[in-house]
């Protein structure tokens, strides 16, 4: 049921009235929340965005379930990551140390080997995520969703009856 | 406007707003949860604060309360303060830096009582760590002054049975003797072998003997013929040196062996004090010469007061250490999505913790009103490059004091610690010493005392002494019921001794150098108790040991006998074949060169002849 939920809600993301452009910006703002610690700075900062701009909100909700268990699988890696360019790489560290005395940037948590390899991550995902998943929406509503409307169980729902009373309720609640 | 959305706005305005008024109201319980939290860790048990408030705009934090339980009674509070308030410094935070310019904690209490205990949810339980080199010889010492076997040896005396003793102390003498007979058994069967034709060539030199013997020089007829047996006599010497030389060296080889014997003999000897040494050992037998009761009576108190102060301080620094370190060690495991820290040092920039200055004052619950000062506690100290110091004194009206100074310097490499405290002319009631030999006096019931710690550490290096002095002190004595007659005298030579004491003094000097403990008590007390005990047990203590010992000889005696007399035999055959064969060499000799001379003799003398008819 989870996994039905799941698509439903996908196809609901695909098919909703937001441009692929702002699917693609909300995944890839939820793709920051789920794979950044929630107790940073920019973490916060990326919230306001997400509130501000005319974002896919339900891509922004979809990205951060789906991203939040990726960080927690690939949390080692981002222990390994983040240790390497705030310890291993000598030429940063009078960098990092001035930024570290600096007011304000401190909150980020930069200096968190975890924040600071998951941030990279998002940093180096944002384009191939957003290019990807705004190539992806703009396929699937062109090409894949005529089709699946087509489809006669699409069809079977669509002319029941529940599929009257939802699309009533939904108007219903639209008003 | 088309990418702003006008309800973000609204949510957002409306979320501030939120977090404004969750700000006035929650934030301060949320943080009061967190620094309980936090504290609590530190502590190992209940940390409490009542009444945090926190203003981050006016730069203040004050509570009326804090209450942290002391970890080993949780009914009681370590400290107890009253309200606080200081200020924070906001360009600091801005860089989530934490600088308390001025501290001032009141109306501190020590070991009071808790309403409620203060015990921690159980833990699952961590696998224990293997413990340190450090620790583990701490532990020995503590074993070591935990247990004194003088004293139970005392219960015991009774009791003792030598032959028993021997039986189970498994002697090593008789075994080392045995291993040593077959180490000479085969050098000498080895000689033995080189030796074994001796007899044929034995009998070779007695037919030359005899040959030589068979010669009879004026019953030669010729000079062809005496000529012919010159040459014979003068050739056998050829064969004669063969013999000879066929077993040169090898009386010195026995004589080596024997030498190598008599050394063994003398080596029996040590085996046979070591044994002894072994018996007494494990009949726990004391030696009374030198009697170290203040190591018995406040070693375990001290060594677990130094023991925790060393285990807090390497704590400290092993913490700090982490916090200041330029390129820290990576954490193999930290706990999920929580990373690793890693704090960029910088000289002369703002530690990340900074306690600048914090007077305190207070009552203990000893009755002293302290009053004192800590300056520059701080989470990096090599950031800092100032050194923490805590300076305390109190008094109580009767003119009781204490003083403590404290330099912990962790800017420096290697780190120093300078520690000293005294309480003098403390009144000590109920006082515990916290050991468990039966005849000792638990604790004291009332004294006046003098307690002066001085402490210095630098690296790992430690120096410290702890001198102790207790005036007209009234000891406190457990019940014990007496086994024997022994240690009734025991406990009346201990307690006579310890009521007549005007005063008990104890000196205790531990050092940790190379990562190797040592430590010394010493008292005037110790003779005292040295020769009382004496009285008490000597007698009976050396009849035991002139037992054990003549027990040990005994055992030993069949062993080292029957040795000695199996390898002098062998060693004298040996010689006695070696030393029979030289004179039958001498001999052979002796007579080839007398029957050449005689042949020689009659040679010339019939030449001189055989001329004379010549020339007549």
């Amino acid at each position: 049921m989870l996994i039905l939920q799941v698509i439903a809600k996908i196809i609901k993301i695909l098919r909703s009235q937001g441009t692929p452009g702002q699917v693609a910006a909300g995944f890839t703002f939820g793709m920051y929340l789920g794979l950044i610690p929630w107790n940073t700075l920019h973490s916060f900062i990326i919230w306001i965005l997400v509130i501000l701009f005319n974002v896919n909100f339900g891509a922004v909700l979809l990205a951060i379930s789906i991203f939040a268990s990726i960080a927690y699988i690939f949390d080692p890696f981002f222990h390994s990551f983040g240790y390497w360019v705030l310890v291993d790489l000598d030429f940063l560290r009078g960098f990092w140390t001035n930024l570290y005395q600096t007011s304000i940037i401190p909150f980020t948590r930069f200096y968190n080997t975890v924040v600071m390899g998951s941030t990279l991550a998002s940093v180096l995902l944002t384009v191939p995520v957003y290019l990807g998943v705004k190539w992806f929406v703009k396929n699937y509503r062109e090409k894949v969703d005529p089709k699946v409307q087509k489809l006669g169980v699409i069809k079977m729902i669509k002319a029941s009856k529940i599929y009257d009373i939802y699309q009533k309720a939904k108007v219903l609640s639209e008003l | 406007m088309k990418y702003i959305r006008k309800s973000g706005l609204i949510f957002l305005f409306i979320v501030v707003s939120l977090i404004v008024l969750l700000n006035i109201f929650l934030t301060d319980k949320w943080l009061e949860n967190q620094l309980e939290k936090a504290g609590s860790n530190i502590v190992g048990a209940k940390v409490e604060i009542d009444n945090l408030d926190v203003s981050i705009f006016k730069g203040y934090i004050k509570w009326q309360r804090i209450q942290i339980t002391h970890p080993q009674y949780t009914m009681k509070n370590m400290i107890e303060t009253g309200p606080v308030e200081f200020k924070i410094s906001i360009p600091a935070l801005l860089k989530r830096k934490f600088v308390i310019e001025n501290m001032h904690i009141l109306n501190i209490k020590t070991f009071t009582d808790r309403k409620t205990d203060g015990r921690l949810p159980k833990k699952p339980e961590e696998k224990p760590k293997e413990p340190s080199f450090f620790e583990q010889q701490f532990a020995y010492l503590m074993k070591e002054v935990s247990s004194a076997p003088a004293f139970e040896f005392v219960s015991e005396i009774k009791n003792i049975k030598p032959e028993e003793i021997i039986n189970q102390a498994n002697l090593q003498t008789p075994q080392k003797i045995d291993s040593l007979r077959n180490v000479f058994t085969s050098q000498i069967e080895n000689v033995k072998k080189e030796i074994e034709n001796i007899e044929n060539d034995f009998n070779t030199l007695k037919s030359i003997e005899a040959n030589l013997k068979t010669i009879n020089v004026s019953g030669i007829k010729t000079i062809d013929d005496l000529k012919r047996t010159y040459e014979t006599v003068k050739g056998a010497i050829k064969q004669i040196n063969e013999l000879k030389e066929k077993y040169r060296g090898k009386d010195k080889q026995v004589k080596e062996i024997l030498n190598s014997f008599n050394e063994s003999k003398r080596n029996i000897e040590s085996w046979v004090k070591e044994d002894f040494a072994r018996v007494k050992d494990f009949a726990k037998l004391p030696e009374i010469s030198t009697f170290n009761v203040v190591k018995y009576l406040l070693g375990p108190k001290i060594l677990s007061y130094y023991l925790t102060y060393l285990d807090y301080s390497n704590r400290a620094e092993r913490i700090v250490n982490k916090l200041q370190s330029v390129k820290p060690e990576k954490e193999k495991r930290p706990p999920r999505l929580k990373g690793q820290d890693i704090h960029f040092v910088k000289e002369k920039a703002l530690p990340d913790f900074w306690l600048k200055n914090c007077a305190i004052s207070g009552e203990t619950n000893a009755g002293f009103y302290i009053k004192g000062e800590i300056k520059n506690v701080t989470s990096q100290p090599q950031v800092l490059g100032l050194p923490t110091t805590v300076e305390i004194t109190g008094d109580r009206p009767d003119k009781a004091k204490l003083n403590l100074f404290l330099l912990l310097d962790l800017a420096s490499s290697p780190s120093k610690q300078n520690l000293k405290f005294s309480i003098l002319n403390f009144p000590i009631v109920n006082f515990n010493f916290g050991h468990d030999v039966k005849y000792l006096p638990a604790g004291i019931k009332t004294t006046t005392g003098n307690v002066v710690v001085e402490l210095s550490k630098f690296g790992a290096d430690v120096n410290s002494s702890i001198k102790f002095l207790a005036l007209n002190p009234n000891f406190d004595y457990k019940s014990v019921n007496f086994r024997n007659e022994y240690e009734r005298m025991v406990d009346n030579i201990i307690k006579n001794t310890f009521s007549s004491l005007k005063q008990i003094d104890a000196n205790v000097y531990l050092a940790v150098k190379d990562n190797k403990v040592s430590v010394n008590f010493n008292s005037s007390l110790d003779v005292q108790l040295t020769n009382g005990f004496k009285q008490a047990i000597g007698r009976e203590v050396e009849e035991i040991k002139r037992k054990l010992e003549n027990l040990v000889r005994e055992r030993v005696e069949k062993y080292r006998v029957e040795f000695e007399r199996q390898i002098d035999e062998k060693i004298k055959e040996l010689n006695n074949k070696l030393e029979s064969y030289n004179i039958k060499v001498a001999e052979v000799e002796n007579l080839r060169n007398i029957k050449l001379q005689e042949l020689d003799k009659e040679i010339k003398k019939r030449s001189g002849n055989i001329l004379e008819r010549i020339f007549k």
